[in-house]
């Protein structure tokens, strides 16, 4: 298997020959009786804050490395159907990933970061400077803190949000190649895993979204904002069917400069992709779809549509009563 | 196909074919009412066994009744032949009158058979032989299981009483457990690995369930439910038997209390209702003759009815016989005897019929008027001025029952320094007519009479325990369909609780006076039974996910306090599984169904893809993983206990393998494969999953088996 | 105090597991009996029913752990299913990502706690006698440390799934995380 080229969760070959991890087919290992005399093994992977730091990447980059993704399934795809379920694909395992890490960031205590910025807490008291001026400077504006944003907010800021997406998306790429690196500073590392968790800043876990309604808001809030830097322009519950809802977006910024057949081709499956990804990962088996639905003076004006499967109404029936 | 009998079910190990139906859970109400159903004695004379042992080649005529217990109108002995017949042709000339008339009985089950309601029998004129085919049900399929009545036979009262002692459990684990190893040797005789076990199982577990609560030679201080109530005094008109033999046979009967060495002061012949049964020959004009005179005579001047029985039926070579199954209950000593040697008792089938048509006679006619009119005499003369005196006044009740206890002690002490309740007393006469209102199924009337009583048992622990027992066990009876949470945690809860504190207290109490463990244990078997037999009501209940965590906590009891033996420990853990199996919430019940259908269905299909090209069709194969996973219920999460249920399955299954059933190693195997088949714990070497299947292909390579 | 801890995915099946053992000067390693190690995993396969069904209560309560302690194993009373009791231990605290003890076998008890992506982390706590199945005293949980700990491991499971070359649901098999769970359970749980 593809193991024997990389650990698929190690990443790091010098430890292949050290120490090894756990082993699915083995079971688990017990504790070493030597175990207490050794320090823990350190990987940059393991060593980085979970803390956001925020590098602003240009919105071009950021498109241009968008638009090479579509070009390549492009490419590859067979039929109209696979070039979307691919695209959708992408976005799901990055929609899977910010569930965990998103919801985990929201449960910092508002007493160790200032409450307006839900990803942008300060380091650990002990942390180095560095780090301390980096996110400093980065402080803005966050949207999380007025979720009463309407749909005719302005969107003069729609040039920094792409590029916040870009970070998001190339923090792995950095990663992965920093990693390659590890052995040359581990020394300096050992220092760093005293002071990279984040626990010690939780005083209480945000509380797992349990109904519709509720996971509804925190993509609608905290995933947008995260991804675009404002709250999504609408959250909408349809009239007719009780299992659809619709996000909004007046002026999708990642698929702005695609243009051509755009009523037969939706590069917003992306998009999609990770709103399922995020929803289906949390417990609510949804299909996502975009709609391109101009109005007014945004043309571009996409709406998502989310149908829930059924047996995710039925659940909050059964256990929260007709809602 | 025949239908799914309840002797089917519970003797399963002999119907295998019927290994794939089901069983409805109201099953152990069923097992309850035949455990707790009249007994009735059978007394007979040596010249009478000598006869029948030649002409029959069975021992006695109490070893010949004994295969007719259970429920009589169910007549599960004549169901054998009609099995066999409706597959093979119609035999003979001289029985095809007979056959004729299974078959027509056949027919008229589908009338709904209401009339065997106990109280119209009372109206009903004794056209025998019309309510004989009428009342001719299956009474596992009956809506109400309270219309079929079930009897027990059992060895002569002072046969009884000379094999007992007075430290009598009501069941001995011991040999509970020789029992078990005995039954499951047969199953591994007459089984494979791939018998469909699930219903076999539960069938099993039934019976070590049934031989728990019900024992027909056990004679209870404290309860009445295997005391007689009819006792049958045979006599053989062939062998010119007279009225002479009948009177002393009668006043032997009545005499037993002054004949027999410490008999039990809470036995009273009186409350025994004496029946003669003439054996005669249907060809024999005078013996007919004769029994008629002799009916009248034994009516007239002693007052006790009769029945007759043509069991001198002349034979020959073309005459049907039935091969008899084994009743599905009797006491304990005698399933271990038959687990042990084969049995091959066979009997002309029309014999069977007049068997039964007397049985039917016998109770509809005698043992239950009997039983009504005793039930209203002790209400009207027990329970009624308690009532009227107390006016329900809960201070006045407790005021003046002390005081007249102090004045009549009505404890008597037996032989054995034992103090009792004497049969007379008020206390007992309460006690029988609760146990016979139970037995009559008047559940209702059993719950007043258990409750009044057990505000006067204060200073009985012993009685107070039963008494409180059963008080529970009429609301769980009784109630079926309105049991509720509220019911559950208030009132049937708490009387469970109290009874077996009550009973821990008075085995605790023994155990001091005399020093001995032997002697606590009475108290223990009680102990038991009441656990078993709640949980087993428990499960019963139609909303399961409320009721089984009562379920599994009283078995979990019994584990922990009872003195089990290693395979009835193993039979517990197989139900604790069951239980989990069980819990389901019901707003989901469906769901589950459907979707265990589905994944069998599936499971059909892949196997038939397998076998159809077994070397391509991986892509298939994918594509049904992949929907399986995708479609994963999210209603259901969490509201089934599946994962528990074979978690237990598998810890049976080791403990299996510790007594070396491997069959049973099997057969838990093969139910828990679907819950791990997709996990990497199924197939890990150094987990109890993987090693109990090394440790069965170990076994079966030792013994190569032709199966 | 010996502990068997796993990562459990979506279908059930464990993508990490560790065994903690504690270890105390030149003494013998004080972990599971041997008959335990083949059975943990399946001890916790087996609550899994109980901690899917505690995922989706708005209130996250075993009821029976208030006011029970007797014998047996997992006989859950959780009654209703949409809220349980509010008399649970851990009401003033909204958190359901921690569900607390949610189970116990014979002796030996069982915690979990639920990640935002339905992970479940779930931990059989054994007594320090090691006795099999006739140990009948339950072990203590100390919530405080044990909710730490679970944090821990949730704060490096997301790390884990910042590794692009991790996929969800994959065994997670680096050295790395492995020893960094073994020091977090050194640091919380076997003080």
């Amino acid at each position: 298997m593809e193991q024997q080229i990389i650990y698929p969760s190690t990443s790091d070959a010098s430890f292949k020959n050290r120490s090894t991890g756990y082993e699915y087919t083995m079971g688990p290992k017990p504790s070493l009786p030597d175990e207490y005399m050794r320090s823990p093994l350190t990987s940059k992977l393991y060593s980085e804050s979970l803390n956001t730091k925020k590098h602003e990447i240009s919105l071009s980059a950021m498109t241009f490395l968008f638009q090479e993704m579509i070009s390549q399934i492009h490419k590859n795809c067979q039929s109209l159907n696979d070039f979307e379920t691919k695209l959708d694909k992408y976005g799901e395992s990055i929609g899977m990933r910010l569930s965990e890490l998103l919801n985990f960031r929201s449960s910092i205590s508002p007493g160790t970061s200032s409450r307006t910025s839900t990803f942008l807490s300060s380091s650990p008291v002990v942390n180095t400077t560095s780090t301390n001026t980096n996110t400093n400077t980065n402080t803005s504006s966050s949207m999380n803190s007025q979720p009463g944003n309407g749909p005719n907010r302005s969107r003069a800021n729609t040039g920094t949000s792409s590029k916040d997406t870009a970070s998001s998306v190339s923090t792995k790429s950095n990663r992965t190649s920093t990693d390659r690196h590890i052995h040359h500073t581990q020394s300096q590392q050992a220092q760093h895993t005293q002071v990279e968790s984040l626990t010690s800043q939780i005083s209480k876990m945000r509380r797992r979204d349990l109904k519709i309604i509720d996971i509804l808001q925190f993509v609608h809030g905290t995933l947008w904002s995260y991804l675009f830097n404002h709250v999504s322009d609408d959250l909408v519950k349809s009239s007719e069917r009780n299992n659809e809802y619709m996000i909004i977006d007046n002026q999708p910024p990642l698929t702005q400069f695609i243009s051509g057949s755009n009523n037969r081709i939706s590069c917003d499956y992306f998009i999609c992709g990770v709103i399922r990804g995020f929803l289906t990962n949390a417990g609510f088996r949804c299909k996502v779809s975009p709609h391109l639905m101009p109005k007014d003076n945004w043309d571009n004006r996409t709406v998502y549509l989310i149908q829930f499967d059924n047996q995710v109404l039925e659940r909050e029936t059964i256990r929260f009563g007709q809602s | 196909m025949n239908t799914f009998t309840y002797e089917h079910y519970m003797n399963l190990l002999f119907h295998l074919d019927y290994c794939k139906e089901n069983v409805i859970p109201e099953i152990s109400r069923r097992i309850l009412l035949h455990a707790i159903s009249p007994v009735i004695t059978v007394t007979s004379t040596p010249d009478l066994d000598q006869h029948i042992s030649e002409v029959y080649n069975v021992d006695s005529l109490y070893m010949m009744l004994r295969y007719f217990g259970g429920c009589v109108s169910d007549r599960d002995q004549v169901n054998e032949h009609t099995n066999s017949t409706a597959t093979k042709h119609v035999e003979t000339i001289s029985d095809q009158n007979t056959v004729v008339n299974t078959n027509m009985s056949d027919l008229e089950k589908v009338e709904p058979s209401n009339i065997s309601n106990a109280t119209s029998h009372l109206a009903v004129s004794s056209n025998t032989r019309q309510r004989r085919n009428r009342s001719r049900s299956n009474s596992l399929f009956q809506r109400d299981p309270t219309q079929s009545q079930y009897i027990r036979f059992t060895k002569p009262l002072a046969d009884i009483l000379n094999t007992r002692d007075t430290n009598d459990m009501l069941f001995d684990y011991h040999s509970l457990e020789i029992f078990l190893e005995n039954y499951l040797k047969m199953i591994e005789k007459q089984t494979t690995d791939k018998t469909p076990d699930r219903l076999l199982k539960k069938s099993l577990y039934h019976t070590f369930f049934s031989l728990a609560i019900s024992s027909t030679t056990s004679l209870s201080p404290y309860e009445s439910f295997n005391h007689p109530i009819v006792s049958l005094i045979a006599l053989d008109i062939s062998k010119g038997q007279t009225y002479e033999h009948g009177r002393d046979l009668l006043i032997n009967f009545k005499n037993l209390h002054r004949t027999v060495e410490n008999f039990p002061v809470f036995i009273n012949t009186n409350d025994i209702l004496p029946v003669f049964l003439l054996c005669f020959d249907p060809t024999s004009p005078e013996q007919i003759e004769q029994c008629e005179a002799l009916s009248k005579q034994f009516k007239k001047q002693l007052f006790v009815e009769t029945v007759s029985l043509p069991l001198w039926i002349p034979q020959n070579e073309s005459t049907i016989q039935v091969k008899l199954h084994q009743p599905v209950m009797s006491s304990l000593d005698e399933m271990i005897y038959f687990t042990q040697q084969e049995d091959n008792t066979e009997l002309p089938l029309k014999l069977l019929d007049s068997i039964y048509d007397i049985l039917d006679e016998l109770v509809h006619d005698l043992l239950l008027p009997f039983m009504h009119r005793k039930i209203s005499f002790w209400e009207e003369s027990v329970m009624q001025p308690r009532r009227s005196l107390f006016h329900g006044s809960k201070w006045m009740k407790k005021f003046i029952s002390k005081n007249t206890h102090q004045q009549n002690n009505t404890l008597v002490k037996d032989a054995n320094g034992n103090m009792y309740f004497a049969s007379s007393s008020t206390e007992f006469l309460l006690r029988k007519l609760a146990d016979w209102s139970m037995m009559t199924s008047s559940f209702k009337n059993a719950y007043n009479t258990y409750e009044s009583l057990s505000h006067e048992l204060e200073n009985y622990p012993k009685y107070m325990a039963t008494c409180l027992e059963w008080e529970a066990i009429t609301l769980l009876m009784g109630a079926q369909s309105i049991v509720t949470v509220k019911m559950i945690k208030n009132d049937i809860v708490p009387l469970l609780d109290n009874a077996l504190d009550t009973y821990d207290m008075s085995s605790m109490r023994v155990q001091k006076r005399d020093g001995t463990v032997q002697a606590t244990e009475p108290f223990r078997s009680y102990e038991t039974r009441c656990m078993i037999l709640a949980s087993e009501l428990f499960l019963s209940l139609s909303d399961t996910w409320t009721s089984t965590p009562y379920a599994i906590e009283y078995l979990e009891l019994i584990l922990s306090e009872c003195k089990l033996g290693p395979c009835s420990q193993i039979m517990i853990w197989e139900r604790l599984s069951d239980c989990y199996s069980l819990r389901l919430d019901p707003r989901i019940k469906h769901k589950v169904e459907n979707d265990s259908n589905r994944k069998n269905k599936l499971k059909l299909q892949r196997n038939e893809e397998k076998k159809n090209d077994e070397t391509s069709n991986n892509d298939n194969k994918k594509v049904f993983e992949h929907e399986e996973n995708s479609n994963y219920d999210l209603v259901a999460q969490g509201l089934t206990r599946k994962r528990k249920a074979a978690f237990f399955r598998l810890l049976a299954a080791k403990k299996w393998a510790d007594q070396k059933q491997w069959r049973q190693v099997a057969w838990c195997l093969n139910d828990v494969e679907d819950e791990y088949a997709h996990l990497a714990l199924a197939t890990r070497k150094n987990l109890m999953l993987y090693r109990l299947k090394e440790d069965l292909t170990d076994h079966e390579l030792k013994q190569p088996e032709t199966a | 105090m010996p502990q068997y801890f796993a990562i459990i995915g979506h279908k059930g099946n464990p993508i990490y597991e560790a065994e903690f053992s504690i270890q105390q000067g030149n003494q013998k390693n004080l972990g599971f009996s041997q008959e335990l190690k083949e059975m943990n995993p399946f001890i916790l396969h087996a609550s899994l029913d109980i901690i899917d069904d505690l995922q989706w209560q708005a209130v996250p309560s075993n009821s029976q752990y208030t006011n029970d302690n007797s014998s047996g194993s997992g006989s859950n009373f959780s009654i209703s299913s949409t809220g349980g009791f509010l008399r649970s231990k851990n009401v003033n605290n909204t958190d359901n990502c921690y569900l607390g003890k949610v189970d116990h076998f014979y002796g030996l008890a069982i915690t979990a706690y639920i990640s935002y992506g339905g992970m479940k982390f779930v931990m059989i706590h054994g007594t320090s006698t090691s006795g099999g199945s006739n140990s009948t005293n339950t072990v203590v949980i100390d919530d405080n440390a044990c909710r730490s700990f679970y944090q821990e491991i949730h704060e490096l499971y997301i790390k884990t799934l910042m590794n692009p070359f991790y996929k969800t649901g994959d065994p997670i098999s680096s050295p790395v995380f492995d020893s960094r769970v073994r020091s977090l359970a050194r640091k919380y749980l076997n003080k």
